[in-house]
């Protein structure tokens, strides 16, 4: 079995679950915080922590001039904390739950008839008139209109396939070794088991082009696209510490010339992607994967790349930061609307102390950027063979990697330098016959 | 910091990177959307934001007026987020702010946002919208194309320039110029999202980083 580590002292579930009580018949805080502390996650819970957690939901944060007028939460005249008021706990209903995911959008016919619900992001990248398959039938979108896309029959065959966002859940690094020793066996032309007999004509081709990966060879790949500078490299560690050694070498080649890269992780192996990138023989790689100093470089990476914004994003709809609308009302309520990272960085600058951006940055270093298996994965690399790779196209294992949409960025560059150097770059692609 | 000469109806207007308008022949300054007290909303609907952004929204407009020494300042529309009436506090950060510049006449259209406004009644010059001032037409909504008086300024879309290139990717506020005949503003306040414009023919989009302006398309 997979090691699925529980999480603990997660303060926004604890404002939610209390502001639940609150909603219900109120709660007493001293009573409430010996049972709290009976759970796993929040046996070592702090009284501090306590603390600011009853602060930020009754005052909003313990810099009291930092939050007037706000009320949520009030103690009534028998010292039970309460609900402000009503249209506080239906709102408050409307968004418990620590599940966070796009939000569902329905699908109907034109005519009327349902047919079920779609991710969001999915619609979003679709316009009036693209065919897509769903409920084993190919429609087209006419229009979307608070929440519901409508269709009718395609009569056309070329369809997108929706794709749900089940990709973000990590392989552990127990099921990527053993991939690791299936692609050995491929690479000695072994084909044992039928599902390896299936992909052999694609890894016949990653070999063809490029390499295998097997155990005691790192694989890193690099290719020139119209996009850019594109390097891979496969450790086979799954994807949380991908996203960690990933944003390292990021930092450490950012930091010999000012550069900006977007990052791509998954179980396999990590891509960076710039408008340049320098020659990288060996001799190069070994100090940029060495584990020396790894601690010094993951905390200010932390800080140049989008990884505690985009964790935030969570946080701030399970802690009650983000209003998201009621079901069916669509755009009403609309000056209630922010999006997270416009939060996040309200908060980080005016409330640094924030327990929430703390836990924002707390989460993703010990989730995404997890030292000690970093630092595993990284001696493993230290003693491996580097076998490098230039290649025309994208190989079969690079592909899904340069088509992964969740991208983090870290730059060492001005806004400026940026925005140059992209707007040269959209020239020069605009001037091509 | 460098700005950007475009010409409106004749007129030479400089793109600041702040998100503002700099008309030197009329010695004034122009910015749209500030939404101050918008925090606040968000605080009193129970959504815990911190108070800063007012602040610091005027201060940076202060930073400008300080700069470029205007006449005028014309504010085009949204000036608050909610009514004034109801936030003491609000109320009271804007007089205090106008008192400061006393000297310059402040001529602000009125925008969706600003409803109930009598409390801030003396700090302004309110105008219904379109406002015409030296030949360019002060709009907060963006007029169409039918029922233009001339060439107009507005603010209300909050437009913002998404650019991706080389693994890059960054939003930034951007000045909308539609067919030489009008000029959108970038929101000025700070707890304000934004609205993507795509690229269209007969458009030109300026993206500002806060410290330059450029042109896009």
């Amino acid at each position: 079995m997979e090691a699925r580590r529980p999480l603990r002292l997660c303060l926004d579930v604890l404002a939610q679950h209390l502001v639940t009580l609150a909603t219900g018949g109120g709660f007493e805080a001293s009573s409430t915080l010996e049972e709290i502390r009976t759970t796993h996650a929040f046996s070592d819970l702090s009284q501090e922590a306590w603390d600011w957690t009853l602060t930020f939901i009754t005052r909003g944060g313990p810099v009291l001039e930092a939050y007037p007028d706000f009320h949520r939460v009030a103690r009534d005249h028998q010292g039970l904390f309460r609900i402000a008021d009503r249209r506080q706990a239906a709102r408050h209903r409307m968004s418990i739950g620590t599940i966070t995911s796009d939000a569902a959008m329905q699908v109907r016919y034109q005519g009327g008839g349902h047919l079920g619900t779609i991710e969001e992001s999915f619609i979003a990248r679709l316009r009036p008139g693209d065919v897509f398959l769903f409920a084993g039938r190919s429609l087209e979108l006419l229009r979307v209109r608070d929440l519901t896309a409508y269709v009718r029959r395609a009569g056309r065959r070329r369809q997108a396939v929706p794709r749900w966002q089940g990709g973000r859940l990590p392989l552990s690094g127990m099921l990527a070794d053993r991939v690791l020793e299936l692609l050995a066996e491929a690479a000695d032309g072994q084909y044992r088991e039928p599902e390896m007999g299936a992909l052999r004509p694609l890894l016949e081709i990653q070999r063809q082009w490029s390499a295998l990966p097997v155990p005691g060879r790192l694989l890193v790949e690099r290719t020139r696209s119209r996009e850019g500078e594109h390097l891979f490299i496969y450790p086979f560690a799954g994807r949380l510490a991908h996203e960690g050694l990933a944003t390292l070498l990021a930092w450490r080649l950012a930091q010999q010339t000012p550069a900006t890269f977007s990052i791509a992780a998954n179980d396999y192996g990590f891509e960076l992607l710039g408008a340049e990138m320098p020659a990288l023989q060996e001799a190069d790689l070994r100090p940029l994967l060495s584990p020396e100093g790894l601690v010094d470089d993951l905390l200010n990476s932390m800080n140049a790349s989008e990884l505690a914004r985009r964790q935030f994003r969570d946080i701030a709809r399970i802690a009650g930061l983000i209003f998201q609308g009621y079901p069916g009302r669509g755009k009403s309520d609309r000056q209630l609307q922010a999006s997270s990272g416009l939060i996040f960085d309200t908060i980080a600058r005016y409330d640094p102390d924030h327990r929430l951006v703390d836990q924002a940055r707390r989460e993703v270093l010990e989730e995404a950027l997890e030292i000690h298996r970093l630092r595993q994965t990284l001696t493993r690399i230290e003693q491996a063979r580097i076998h490098l790779a230039e290649t025309e196209r994208f190989t079969p294992l690079a592909f899904p990697l340069w088509a992964e949409r969740l991208r983090n960025r870290l730059s060492s560059q001005t806004w400026e330098d940026r925005v140059a150097r992209m707007i040269g770059q959209l020239e020069k692609s605009a001037d091509r016959p | 910091m460098s700005a950007l000469s475009v010409t409106l109806g004749g007129e030479s207007l400089e793109l600041l990177p702040e998100g503002t308008i700099w008309w030197p022949s009329r010695s004034a300054l122009m910015v749209a959307d500030l939404h101050l007290g918008k925090a606040a909303v968000f605080r009193r609907a129970g959504l815990a934001i911190p108070e800063g952004d007012t602040r610091e929204t005027l201060e940076r407009l202060t930073t400008l007026i300080q700069r470029h020494r205007p006449a005028q300042v014309y504010l085009l529309g949204d000036i608050v987020h909610a009514s004034p009436a109801r936030d003491t506090a609000l109320r009271q950060a804007i007089i205090d702010w106008r008192m400061g510049h006393a000297a310059v006449t402040m001529v602000a259209v009125l925008g969706n946002h600003d409803r109930r406004i009598a409390a801030l009644r003396t700090c302004f010059d309110w105008q219904p919208e379109p406002f015409e001032a030296g030949g360019l037409w002060l709009h907060h909504h963006p007029p169409d194309a039918a029922s233009t008086e001339g060439p107009w300024l507005a603010g209300h879309w909050h437009p913002v320039v998404k650019l991706r290139a080389g693994g890059d990717q960054l939003r930034l506020p951007a000045f909308v110029m539609l067919s030489d005949q009008g000029l959108i503003l970038p929101a000025f306040g700070g707890l304000t999202g934004g609205h993507p414009v795509a690229p269209r023919p007969g458009q030109r989009r300026y993206p500002c980083s806060g410290q330059r302006v450029f042109l896009l398309d």
